[in-house]
């Protein structure tokens, strides 16, 4: 698999951004990277579970994008992930691609949850493909810090 | 050589069920409908004899004129073949065949303009799955 320079994604990342802030508002901004990404991460993960063999837990499947996903879209895996066994996961990457560049102070923070909304979409397409409906939530503390939180629509089994 | 193909989504919705013309077309859609029971006890079976992480199911059921295969991908889509005990597939074939539908349902839903859940109606699936069932030489 030849990779394009990070670069190129990276720019146009922030052109999506920048386009739908200008043509649907700030508010819907989230929302439309949000979709864009879910088709993404649905096809993404059909052509990437091709070859694995079957993932049945629903926390093997979480556990999938935490680290093959994730390798995947980032070149590296989530550092940390939590579950409360409930259904509800949370996912953090200490060094979040799209936000490495932003410099780490509040004043950035808001705008920078629209650069996870992509990622987002990602995840929710990629876990609605395995058959596991979910909201996904994302959530900065400190720039480039980024928390996901996942919270599977059925009681885990 | 095949004599059906289907391909099936999460829910059980037939998105593809193509028969040879020389077959009943109707007894086709019943027997991949039966088929849909075994595919779901062979997945929930804690103890299954083959292994449990392989996509490939295997033989389904017996059946005096047919063989049915099943296939269940991750993303929960079951593929069915029936393939009629005059002219049967070895088994190894039977999995290139699985693997070529698999392949070919993956670039369907990689294409932008189809919405996953639609009956399927692109030409390069189309074609994929009838030289199949035709059985050209599996490349």
């Amino acid at each position: 698999m030849t990779y394009a320079p990070d670069s190129l994604f990276d720019g146009l990342h922030h052109q999506m951004i920048k386009y739908f802030e200008e043509t649907h508002g700030r508010e819907n901004v989230i929302q439309c990277m949000e979709k864009m990404g879910y088709r993404v991460g649905f096809s993404l993960i059909e052509k990437a579970t091709k070859e694995e063999a079957r993932v049945k837990e629903d926390v093997d499947i979480v556990k999938y994008i935490c680290k093959d996903l994730w390798n995947m879209v980032f070149r590296k895996q989530a550092d940390n992930l939590k579950t409360n066994h409930t259904g509800t996961f949370v996912i953090q990457d200490n060094r979040f691609r799209f936000l490495t560049r932003v410099s780490q102070s509040d004043q950035y923070k808001q705008r920078g949850e629209m650069y996870v909304a992509f990622t987002c979409g990602v995840v929710k397409g990629a876990l609605s493909n395995f058959g596991l409906p979910c909201s996904v939530a994302a959530e900065i503390e400190m720039i480039p810090t980024v928390k996901v939180t996942l919270t599977l629509q059925q009681p885990a089994n | 050589m095949a004599v059906c193909i289907a391909v099936l989504t999460k829910d059980n919705c037939p998105l593809y069920i193509a028969s040879d013309p020389a077959e009943d077309g109707l007894k086709m859609h019943f027997l991949v409908h039966t088929s849909i029971d075994v595919i779901e006890e062979k997945l929930n079976s804690a103890t299954a004899a083959n292994d449990p992480r392989d996509l490939y199911l295997g033989q389904l059921y017996p059946n005096e004129d047919y063989r049915i295969y099943g296939y269940v991908t991750n993303t929960k889509i079951k593929i069915v073949v029936i393939e009629s005990i005059t002219n049967p597939l070895k088994d190894g074939d039977a999995r290139q065949v699985f693997s070529k539908v698999h392949s070919g349902y993956i670039s369907l839903v990689c294409n932008p303009f189809y919405s996953p859940g639609d009956t399927i109606t692109s030409q390069p699936f189309l074609n994929t799955v009838t030289s199949l069932m035709r059985g050209k030489a599996i490349a």
